[in-house]
């Protein structure tokens, strides 16, 4: 069982933030779950997470920018940020990493996917 | 005989979304039909773009591929192809059997 560090996932789909963190409470996770920006705003006020998965397509939003503003903030600057998102062209994965993500998941996955992904960046 | 069961293979830790995973299913499949009913393929297309994302992932591939299928017509604007799909997708949450798996 892995400490129990925080992941912050941001996905407009509650079906989507419900799995994954269905998925990574039973890895030993804590997670807080945000379904638009201000609340994801507000739940980075609260507490800095170890980790955030961020959707790449959001009404009214683009990950992309979200994330260059996490970047853009000391307090948030190092925070790894992982697309999450259905979008898996290789021009997709370059943006993303253009944009500082640690890490790129393709939508569906598994549960051991998104596992491996978190813990590989954890580790670093 | 024709056997036409649909057997989803499902994480067990996910057991207790699989109800509303599906129930929300079937509120797409009302709103699809509404949303093409009204030329609002758009909104068609988000439907079936968010259904291509999370179904794979609780271990209902065949939403992923149906709900990709949705998207690119919708996407096109082919009304027919989107309600054949729609149809599809009713069929499959009217008759998949879960079975929850320990990984």
């Amino acid at each position: 069982m892995v400490e129990e560090k925080l992941i912050l996932t941001i996905d407009d789909e509650v079906d989507v933030t419900e799995m994954i963190a269905m998925m990574l409470h039973v890895e030993g996770y804590r997670v807080e779950q945000a379904h638009s920006v201000f609340a994801a705003m507000r739940a980075l006020g609260d507490e800095i997470p170890a980790l955030v998965l961020l959707d790449m397509m959001m009404p009214g939003v683009d990950g992309m920018q979200f994330c260059a503003t996490l970047r853009d903030n000391p307090a948030t600057a190092e925070i790894p940020v992982v697309f999450v998102t259905a979008l898996s062209g290789e021009m997709d994965r370059a943006r993303a990493a253009d944009a500082g993500a640690a890490g790129y998941l393709a939508k569906p996955f598994t549960l051991q996917a998104l596992t491996e992904e978190i813990s590989r960046i954890l580790a670093e | 005989m024709s056997d036409d069961r649909q057997i989803a293979h499902v994480d067990a830790s996910l057991a207790p979304l699989v109800p509303r995973y599906l129930e929300r299913r079937r509120t797409d499949v009302a709103s699809i039909r509404a949303a093409v009913e009204s030329g609002r393929f758009p909104e068609a297309q988000s439907i079936g773009h968010s259904m291509k994302g999370s179904g794979g992932g609780y271990g209902f591939d065949p939403i992923t591929e149906i709900g990709g299928r949705i998207e690119n017509s919708a996407m096109i604007g082919d009304g027919p192809a989107v309600l054949a799909a729609t149809d599809e997708l009713e069929a499959y949450i009217g008759v998949v059997e879960v079975v929850f798996v320990d990984e």
